[in-house]
């Protein structure tokens, strides 16, 4: 039994990064526009199609697929902003979340169709191998760098937003009018934070994509689905705490792995039950998050 | 629906400020009263003639050219039910501005709860439906109080959640669900016919139109109205915000329940993994594009859905070859992707959907001019303060 | 206001108008007849369903079976195969649609059988697999691959004289889709026969329905029988055209024993219900054939996605040698995806197209060994010289995939059943031939033969993950 909790924990940890990238990317977002981002996790999966366009079918070096990969999902991001979100910026909310959906459907739809040829797909890992193995649980090196692309995100965004472009976004999202007044454009900052949101949801898709073989929609619903647990994760933040997200991450990344404990029992969907009762009790216990010491005023 | 009847004596709702909409063309009417002449009447008589000709009497072969076959009218059932659906979605979205991600479990329940009660407890359908209506409706309720103490965009993220767990905790129960392989369900006593339960299905959406029309007439109707225009404003008025939320969230459970029994019935074999997400995302898609708080326009939008989904829609266009040749987009993944594009499409440019693009010509039927910015609405979005 | 009042009136009618249609056609018993004619009448009548009380305990008014009906019938069918009483089922005039099965009692005199789907000119078959869906296989493969033979076929002059026709139908992956699929083939397009071209809960969904309304059905062989829906074999029309699961067990247990003595084995499978029996069946084998060397025997979620590292470290904490796999293909990719360790995977064959699985699961996936009914493409050619020709033929000069030889294999087994179903070709002298215990040889599938049962598959191909071509190669043939 500790073998499998230890098990739960460190695949929990390195999964959950993975959720840590998307919830920053949905946290940022709903700072910027307000709305909840369900095309987070479809940034990601475009990423990924896109890098293994350049790495599979045109042999490019990896790292050349890569950047290719991440310059699809800020593409993505850029337009999303441009196409939806900007004609919608007076639409209430749940509007926006539709849009976002809208996208996100859109997406996996023409991943459906184009990668109908060979509808299950697999990319190499950045670097093969395996780190080591704590409790026979596999740490690969992608394991490693994904974590590690995840903690240096994070302090490059906490150094960002100290920054005068940091600060105009900050300050854009709290009051978009007086931040005219004072020569920030709007409409730039909101481009920047699409970007920048599409990039974390790409590099998402590259790391974790080689983890697993993928499919259109892979991280929203297939196999790598990393949308409901980086929504929970941004909650478990309050929404807009970068930390929050990051540690909310790791900790819905585990909490899953111990649904999933039961999983030679006869029972299925545990993973999904205990993310299930997990939100419902954090919301409703502490809706302005865990890891915030008081709720924001929205 | 009986119960609403006392509630919205017909006088009472004669003088009260109906919907928006109307509201507009009731100025028009003021300005300049229109009378249609008498071949203005033939021709309105002539469309509607088609139009009851197009919904009651070529799905079932009548004075028709066309020879439908059992699946050409089982692909119309399924439209009818959707219908159902996308008006109990609409319930949800449209009049209190809350949304569900997570439709397909209520819908599942419905038929898995009506599946259950004819196949295991040997019972009639015409009790099942009650049966998975009021299960749909407690269901409901008990997620509403839950969860609707939170504001609208973590009410969604608490549904889509909800609809992971169903489909994949809830419908895993094989006692339930009879596992993934299924279950048979046998249609009512003479409705075995695809093209007499057809006629059923449209019998439910008529009915569930009229109960969706009188309770919008409703003390509670108006409520919801109020509520979602200002819910802080509503309840300076005294209206009991979370209770009319609360009573929407149920009168939504049990549409969608009656459409998931239906929906069983129509298929005679229900399978857990139908009610996945995509499912619900597309519950969605048709109601937004149909165009939120237009019956008419939620009808029509899940109607063209369901068909999409089916590929249906393309064959009878007979599109797939332009479509394959042109752009090489094979018939099977028509509505995967032209579906979303046509949400972005109308949410950006005609936030009132299909409703606002057919307003002038309902309008038109109804004895009014033919005005081609009618239904024209400036702001159809949501309001949800609370989010 | 008075506009308002007329639309009110309008809808009121309107709604009136609903109700009246509904209360006439409803209940209007001629309305499918008319026009739903020719010689199934599967929809209408069905005078002879009521007869299958307890299908649904306690529900014996029922009759919403006709169109539904046998699926949930199996368990009462049993005797019924025989006794004529199911031919209500299909409701084919009374042909007695059991006069092919009881074969020496013939049509009983009562016409020429049920010719659906058959002309003097060509025979009309239908056939379903997944193209889009969750386990999707590529589109243009089942595109391509369906109707090699027959096409080949028709240009040497067609079976007894007609054209075979191919109709195709995606099933999504979805039993609900397949069933509503074979319900399209059957009762629109009046198919003949329907073949069940990929996916056990399709083919087990589509089986069900094919054989309530009396339409022969042949597939792979896929379980053999699945909770609270009862056995296949009890389905009167249904035609196993390979070893089933259960059936494989024995010799994957022999493959296990030979390669392994002496070494730990473990054994894993979906938690699918269908494959509960397989599992009992497998376990209880291995027990037998390995004793406790057996290190575990477990089922696995249905999708494997967050699961797959804590599978894959049991499989490697567990220290066995081999792993018997009956579980989807994609997940059997996660897996080997998360492991440091390399244990040899054994299996039943489970799915087409196999290739795909090599792309995905090499290198751990290596010398992994998987039972089919089809060779693949390194000794079709020397086993069916005629298919390579055929298939670059109908496909522009493409090259051919192991989807393409499994169906290229069903449709020729079809077609010699059809051959052997006689110039007066009806379902009854269809199933007839199958049921007279002929021996089928098509040279790509093992010998095929009903006699004994729906199963009738004789033996299987054994293949192995090559990869250094990133593909499966046939090992053995004919294993049994």
């Amino acid at each position: 039994m500790t073998t499998e909790l230890g098990i739960a924990v460190v695949n929990g940890i390195f999964v959950g990064s993975v959720y840590s990238l998307v919830a920053l990317g949905i946290v940022l977002i709903y700072r910027a526009s307000g709305v909840f981002n369900f095309a987070q996790a479809e940034f990601g999966t475009t990423g990924l199609f896109v890098a293994y366009v350049g790495v599979e079918l045109w042999n490019w070096p990896y790292w050349l697929g890569l950047l290719f990969g991440l310059a699809g999902a800020v593409a993505m991001g850029l337009a999303t902003e441009r196409l939806v979100i900007n004609p919608l910026r007076n639409a209430s909310r749940v509007t926006l979340l539709v849009g976002t959906a809208g996208v996100a459907l859109a997406a996996i739809g023409i991943q459906f169709w184009q990668s109908n040829e060979q509808p299950i797909r697999q990319m190499p890992k950045l670097v093969d191998g395996v780190a080591f193995q704590p409790f026979g649980a596999a740490i690969t090196y992608q394991h490693l760098i994904t974590f590690a692309v995840l903690i240096v995100v994070a302090l490059a965004l906490a150094v960002f937003f100290r920054s005068p472009s940091g600060l105009a976004i900050q300050a854009a999202q709290q009051e978009g009018t007086a931040a005219e007044l004072v020569g920030i454009s709007v409409r730039r900052v909101s481009m920047m934070t699409w970007g920048i949101a599409a990039l974390l949801g790409g590099l998402a898709g590259v790391l974790s994509g080689p983890n697993l073989s993928f499919t259109a929609g892979h991280l929203t619903f297939g196999a790598g689905a990393a949308l409901l647990p980086g929504f929970m994760a941004a909650v478990l933040g309050g929404m807009r705490s970068m930390p929050g997200a990051l540690f909310g991450g790791l900790l819905v990344g585990v909490i899953e792995q111990f649904g999933n404990l039961s999983i030679f029992g006869y029972m299925s969907g545990g993973g999904e039950m205990m993310l299930f009762f997990f939100l419902l009790i954090v919301l409703l216990l502490r809706p302005q998050g865990l890891f915030v010491r008081k709720a924001v005023a929205a | 629906m009986t119960d609403t009847i006392p509630e919205a004596p017909e006088e009472s709702t004669r003088e009260l400020p109906p919907v928006v909409a109307e509201q507009i063309d009731d100025e028009v009417e003021d300005a300049a009263p229109f009378r249609p002449s008498v071949r203005g009447w033939v021709a309105r008589g002539l469309v509607w003639a088609l139009l009851a000709w197009v919904v009651f009497a070529l799905p079932g072969n009548f004075l028709s050219p066309f020879q439908l076959g059992v699946s050409d009218v089982g692909h119309a059932s399924k439209a009818a039910i959707f219908a159902i659906i996308g008006l109990s979605l609409n319930v949800l979205i449209g009049y209190t501005g809350t949304i569900s991600l997570g439709h397909q479990a209520f819908v599942g329940v419905g038929a898995f709860v009506s599946a259950y009660v004819v196949v295991d407890m040997g019972l009639e359908f015409w009790v099942a439906v009650p049966i998975a209506a009021a299960v749909g409706g407690i269901q409901a309720a008990l997620l509403g109080a839950v969860s609707l103490r939170l504001t609208g965009l973590y009410f969604a993220l608490v549904t889509l959640a909800y609809g992971l767990f169903a489909e994949e905790t809830l419908f895993g129960i094989t006692a339930f669900t009879g596992g993934e392989g299924g279950k048979n369900v046998p249609r009512p006593l003479g409705f075995e016919d695809d093209f007499a339960f057809y006629y059923l299905c449209l019998a439910f959406l008529a009915a569930v139109l009229w109960v969706d029309w009188r309770l919008m007439r409703s003390k509670g109707g108006r409520a919801l109205q109020a509520l979602r225009e200002n819910p802080r404003v509503a309840s300076s008025y005294g209206i009991n915000v979370k209770a009319y939320t609360l009573m929407a969230f149920v009168v939504s459970g049990i549409f969608a329940s009656i459409g998931g029994a239906l929906l069983a019935q129509q298929s005679t074999f229900i399978v857990p993994e139908t009610f996945n997400f995509q499912l619900a995302l597309i519950f969605i898609l048709m109601t937004v594009v149909g165009g939120l708080r237009n019956r008419v326009g939620v009808v029509i939008g899940s109607v063209v859905f369901a068909l999409l989904e089916e590929g249906t829609l393309v064959h009878l266009l007979h599109l797939d070859g332009i479509l394959d040749s042109t752009i090489g987009l094979p018939a099977e993944f028509f509505g995967l992707v032209i579906g979303p594009i046509l949400l972005l499409l109308t949410i950006t440019l005609y936030p009132g959907g299909i409703g606002q693009q057919v307003a002038p010509i309902a309008q038109w039927l109804r004895g009014k001019k033919l005005d081609l910015h009618a239904g024209k609405v400036t702001e159809v979005e949501v309001n949800d303060v609370r989010a | 206001m008075q506009m308002r009042k007329r639309s009110m009136r309008a809808a009121a009618v309107l709604s009136v108008l609903a109700l009246t249609l509904v209360a006439g056609c409803g209940q209007k018993p001629g309305v499918a007849q008319l026009y739903a004619p020719g010689a199934q009448g599967v929809a209408p009548g069905q005078p002879g369903v009521p007869g299958q009380p307890g299908t649904i305990p306690g529900a014996p008014g029922s009759t919403g079976q006709d169109t539904v009906p046998g699926a949930s019938v199996p368990g009462q069918q049993p005797g019924a195969t025989r006794s004529g009483g199911t031919a209500g089922t299909s409701g084919t005039g009374g042909t007695g649609g059991s006069g092919g099965t009881a074969g020496p009692g013939g049509d009983g005199g009562s016409g020429p059988g049920d010719t659906t789907g058959v002309t003097d000119k060509a025979i009309k078959i239908g056939i379903h697999a997944p193209v889009t869906g969750a386990a999707a296989f590529p589109q243009r493969s089942f595109e391509n691959a369906v109707g090699v033979y027959a096409s080949y076929i028709n240009s040497k002059g067609g079976i007894n004289g007609r054209k075979l026709e191919v109709l195709f139908r995606d099933d999504k992956f979805d039993p609900n889709h397949a069933r509503a699929v074979c319900k399209d083939l059957a009762q629109q397009q009046k198919v003949f026969m329907i073949i069940g071209g990929a996916g056990s809960d399709q083919i087990d969904s589509c089986a069900r329905y094919a054989n309530s309304v009396g339409v022969p059905y042949v597939s792979a062989g896929v379980h053999e029988t699945r909770p609270g829906l009862g056995p296949l074999s009890q389905l009167r029309t249904y035609y196993a055209a390979s070893l089933t699961y259960e059936q494989q067990a024995p010799l994957i247990t022999d493959l296990v024993a030979s390669q392994f003595d002496g070494e730990t084995v473990g054994l894993l499978v979906a938690s699918n219900d269908s494959l509960d029996s397989y599992f009992g069946t497998q376990q209880a084998s291995l027990e037998k054939a390995v004793g406790d060397n057996l290190e575990f025997a477990d089922r696995v979620p249905k999708n494997i996605q967050s699961e797959a590292p804590t599978i894959a470290a049991q499989i490697c904490n567990s220290g066995v040698s081999a792993v018997v796999w009956n579980a989807a293909p994609s997940g059997l990719i996660n897996v080997t995806k998360s492991m440091t360790c390399s244990v040899r995977f054994l299996g039943p064959g489970n799915t087409n197209g196999l290739n795909i699985v090599a792309q995905g699961g090499c290198p751990q996936l290596d010398d992994a060994q998987f039972f089919s009914s089809f060779p693949q493409l390194d000794k079709i050619n020397k086993m069916d010289p005629n298919f390579e020709p055929a298939y670059r033929k109908k496909n522009g000069g493409s090259n051919p995939d192991d989807i393409g030889i499994a169906i290229w294999g069903v449709e020729k087994l079809v077609s010699q059943i059809l051959a052997a179903g006689g110039k007066d070709l009806s379902r009854e002298s269809f199933m007839a031939a199958m049921d007279s215990g002929k021996t089928f040889d098509n040279g790509v599938y093992p010998q095929v033969n009903f006699g004994k049962s729906r199963f009738g598959g004789t033996a299987m191909h054994q293949l192995r993950a090559d990869c250094g071509s990133n593909r499966f190669l046939t090992e053995r043939l004919n294993v049994r």
